[in-house]
């Protein structure tokens, strides 16, 4: 039962722009919540890969290990197969493997006069589908450090699926622009200002596409936003409109959940502190 | 440093039961779930979809400290239900929700993707990815393509409705 597509109560989605890194939506007909819910999720619980384990066997440049670690963890690695992994957490593994990790090589020594840059595509992967982002086939990706002559870096890195939650390296969001209500009619904001609200906060662009109220019309207390405008931009680890969909699945599974763990509690065995002798008046 | 590790925001720990259920012994009718590792994500949407049902009093959450990682649910019924049947009808209309959601979306991808084939905006990406991911376009469920008939994938038919 998984269309409503033509339901006119049910929630509604306009796609305005879409490229390879963003996509500017309107969601419609839904509530404030829901609407909520799903940007929380794009941001902080859609699964990504990312480097998360680095094994040092040389490091003569002039960055420290901790350094180098931390910027080789914020590297964005295109996802799309993240759903094929395991948390580590959950495998059975005893320290990783390829269920629940890739591995990425990195070994550049500087033998010329003048500087090595070393890029982000220099890194060797063990899955071709898990590489670090790049911009088309000649982007070299990210500089991640540079080498002078004589200078040797020769690195192991793991990288596991994880959640931004944890740290925002698993972040698929660059940035998630969240809008509703533009010309401020529920009065949800309190703008200040020194003369005058309409000159000294300039309306966006969604603004045209919804009608202002009347202001001298009485105020009404039990208006609901309906209409949602999001502007989600990627780091190119997934697609946008996987982002987007991957997000209401987490969503449901979070819910499916919920519901499991309702049912265990109906269990005689069970914790729920309810006692069925005692009617619950 | 004896900050909490980052995991434990959503990592049940062993032997803790995901919701734990409270009687409220001064409302009739009235229970708590308390939801483990859930945040405001999970709880307000609930509290929302609670609230739309007629037969709730009262439903209400709070989170009581940022480092402990669970919701507190509080849910009031009319005699005539019970608190725990209210909130099965809530979760299963929050799920059919996301889903018409997902459907709407596909659809819309559906109809960006349609208009005359070649010169569809979408069509002439250059494959995303590059360095040893050379064919992220065939395999990603995202791509172009089968975005609106959802045929071509059997692994989202886990929850759906």
């Amino acid at each position: 039962m998984d269309g409503h597509v033509n339901d006119p109560n049910g929630p509604r989605i306009r796609i305005r722009h879409l490229d390879e890194t963003s996509i500017d939506f309107v969601l419609s007909n839904t509530h404030l919540s829901v609407a909520n819910s799903l940007r929380r999720t794009m941001i902080a619980e859609v699964p990504t890969m990312a480097i998360d384990l680095v094994e040092f066997h040389d490091n003569t440049s002039m960055l420290v290990d901790e350094y180098l670690a931390h910027r080789l963890g914020m590297v964005p690695l295109t996802s799309h197969t993240v759903d094929e992994f395991k948390l580590t957490r959950d495998c059975t593994c005893a320290d990783y493997c390829k269920e629940c990790s890739v591995e990425f090589n990195l070994h550049v020594k500087c033998t010329e006069e003048g500087t090595r840059t070393v890029y982000s595509t220099e890194l060797i992967s063990s899955n071709k589908d898990v590489s670090p982002v790049t911009e088309g086939p000649d982007d070299k990706g990210i500089i991640l450090l540079k080498l002078r002559k004589g200078q040797e870096i020769n690195i192991h890195c793991i990288a596991k699926k994880g959640v931004a939650k944890e740290h925002a390296k698993w972040s698929p969001c660059a940035a998630v622009g969240f809008e509703y209500d533009p010309h401020n009619n529920l009065r949800h904001l309190d703008y200040w200002f020194e003369k005058s609200v309409k000159n000294e906060w300039p309306l966006s662009k969604n603004a045209q596409e919804e009608m202002e109220n009347d202001p001298d019309a009485p105020f009404d207390f039990k208006a609901e936003p309906t209409t949602f405008y999001y502007n989600v931009e990627t780091v190119g680890s997934l697609k946008p409109q996987s982002l987007v969909y991957m997000a209401t699945r987490v969503l449901q599974e979070k819910l499916g959940g919920l519901e499991l763990a309702l049912d265990e509690d109906q269990n005689p065995e069970s914790n729920a502190n309810m006692d069925d002798t005692e009617p619950w008046v | 440093m004896n900050a909490p590790e980052r995991y434990e925001m959503f990592t049940l720990p062993e032997g803790v039961r995901k919701i734990s259920i409270v009687k409220d012994p001064k409302m009739a009718n009235c229970l708590q779930f308390n939801i483990q590792r859930e945040d405001h994500t999970i709880a307000n949407i609930l509290r929302y979809q609670l609230l739309q049902n007629p037969l709730v009093l009262f439903a209400a959450y709070r989170s009581p400290h940022p480092l402990e990682y669970y919701v507190e649910l509080k849910v009031q019924t009319a005699p005539k239900t019970t608190p725990i049947a209210v909130m099965r009808e809530a979760i299963q209309s929050l799920m059919v929700e996301y889903g018409n959601i997902r459907s709407a979306f596909d659809a819309e991808i559906y109809r960006l993707d349609a208009p005359a084939g070649e010169d569809s905006r979408r069509s002439a990406r250059p494959a995303y990815g590059g360095f040893g991911a050379m064919d992220t376009q065939s395999n990603d469920f995202g791509s172009s393509g089968d975005m609106g008939g959802r045929g071509g994938r059997n692994d989202d038919v886990d929850i759906d409705f």
